[in-house]
């Protein structure tokens, strides 16, 4: 049969198509291919807990549009997201909450944190009884954006970031969180 | 001026021994913890004032004691005032005013749940910010914050190494 290479940017592999146009070949790597799927279609869960989450809706909004990159589908429920975008500050009383979300995700799951306040405590790191210092500390966290609140053009780079490392992740080995 | 003077004379009618001070653009007098239901009673009843709504009900630790705050107004007649009173022993109690003014409720929820003032009367006095669970009062000057959150944390199973 008769084919010819045909280009496309982003696919993480070759296609080929036969002269009539009917018929394609794709040579790849079952890796490669499902995170390629994978990375273009998360689906946020819709979490904010202050400040932050005001950026966060913005960049979900017209103007900086995430929809450009694969995030529009933000979902209500743990169980249809995969991604949790940690937005604003987690307090004592929250945490079990957020623990909770987090295990509701199916896997594969993926964690951003956002902003100061999720990277180490932030404005309450000294002296605060309420909130937790890094949510690195309950729950295991992809990348880490910080700023306060960080813009929405850093909330899309911190996401853009996630999609490079779930593109050279392994996909069918589920790894636990680190110890 | 003529407005204050009369303002004055009406409190000085019901409280003989008052003496007003100010607080910043607001009038203040002070009451003993014992008698501060009956002193807001008259308040809040007496016609030629009426103050009908308490406007923020709060607490500050002096270190000697604990100064709890009534931030009063009238809307009928336009006055406000600030109602101070301070407790110097542990347990910290007062009476409850939320008979007089349903918003006391939060406050005194508040106040009790950062201070450990507890109020006698309240329908429903429990913790509102904090968990539960919570031990100590956050907003005394003696509460050390050192490690509180970690510790918490801890003891609540929730740190990333105690999950299986
Ligand atoms: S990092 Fe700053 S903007 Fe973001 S939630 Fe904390 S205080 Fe608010």
């Amino acid at each position: 049969m008769d084919v010819i290479k045909k280009d496309f940017d982003d696919f993480p592999g070759e296609v080929y198509q036969d002269r009539s146009g009917h018929s394609s070949i794709i040579i790849t790597q079952i890796d490669r291919f499902a995170n390629w799927a994978r990375s273009n279609s998360l689906w946020p869960l819709i979490f904010g807990t202050s400040c932050c989450a005001i950026e966060m809706m913005s960049a979900a909004s017209a103007k900086y549009d995430w929809s450009r990159f694969g995030f529009e589908v933000a979902r209500a429920s743990p169980r249809q997201a995969d991604l949790i975008i940690v937005a604003g500050t987690i307090t004592l009383k929250m945490a079990p909450v957020l623990k909770r979300l987090y295990d509701q995700m199916p896997e594969p799951k993926y964690v951003i944190a956002m902003g100061a306040c999720n990277i180490t405590g932030g404005p309450f790191m000294t002296h605060s009884y309420s909130v937790v210092n890094g949510i690195d500390k309950i729950v295991p966290v992809d990348v880490f954006i910080p700023g306060c609140p960080p813009r929405p053009e850093a909330l899309l780079h911190g996401m853009i970031k996630l999609q490079e490392k779930i593109m050279r992740s392994k996909a069918f080995v589920i790894e636990k969180p680190k110890k | 001026m003529m407005q204050q003077n009369g303002f004055e004379q009406i409190l000085k009618s019901i409280f003989p021994e008052i003496t007003l001070s100010k607080c910043a653009q607001f009038n203040a007098i002070e009451l003993k913890p014992e008698s501060i239901y009956a002193g807001l009673e008259k308040l809040h009843q007496q016609s030629d004032l009426k103050f009908d709504m308490l406007v923020c009900l709060t607490a500050v630790d002096r270190v000697t004691h604990i100064e709890v705050l009534y931030h009063l107004r009238s809307t009928f007649n336009g006055y406000d005032l600030i109602v101070k009173t301070a407790l110097v022993e542990q347990p910290y109690e007062l009476q409850s005013v939320v008979p007089l003014w349903r918003s006391a409720e939060l406050f005194e929820m508040e106040i009790y749940d950062m201070f450990g003032i507890s109020f006698s009367g309240h329908p429903d006095l429990r913790r509102l910010f904090m968990p539960d669970d919570w031990e100590g009062f956050p907003l005394r000057k003696s509460y050390k914050t050192t490690d509180v959150a970690d510790n918490y944390l801890d003891s609540h199973k929730l740190l990333l190494n105690q999950q299986e």
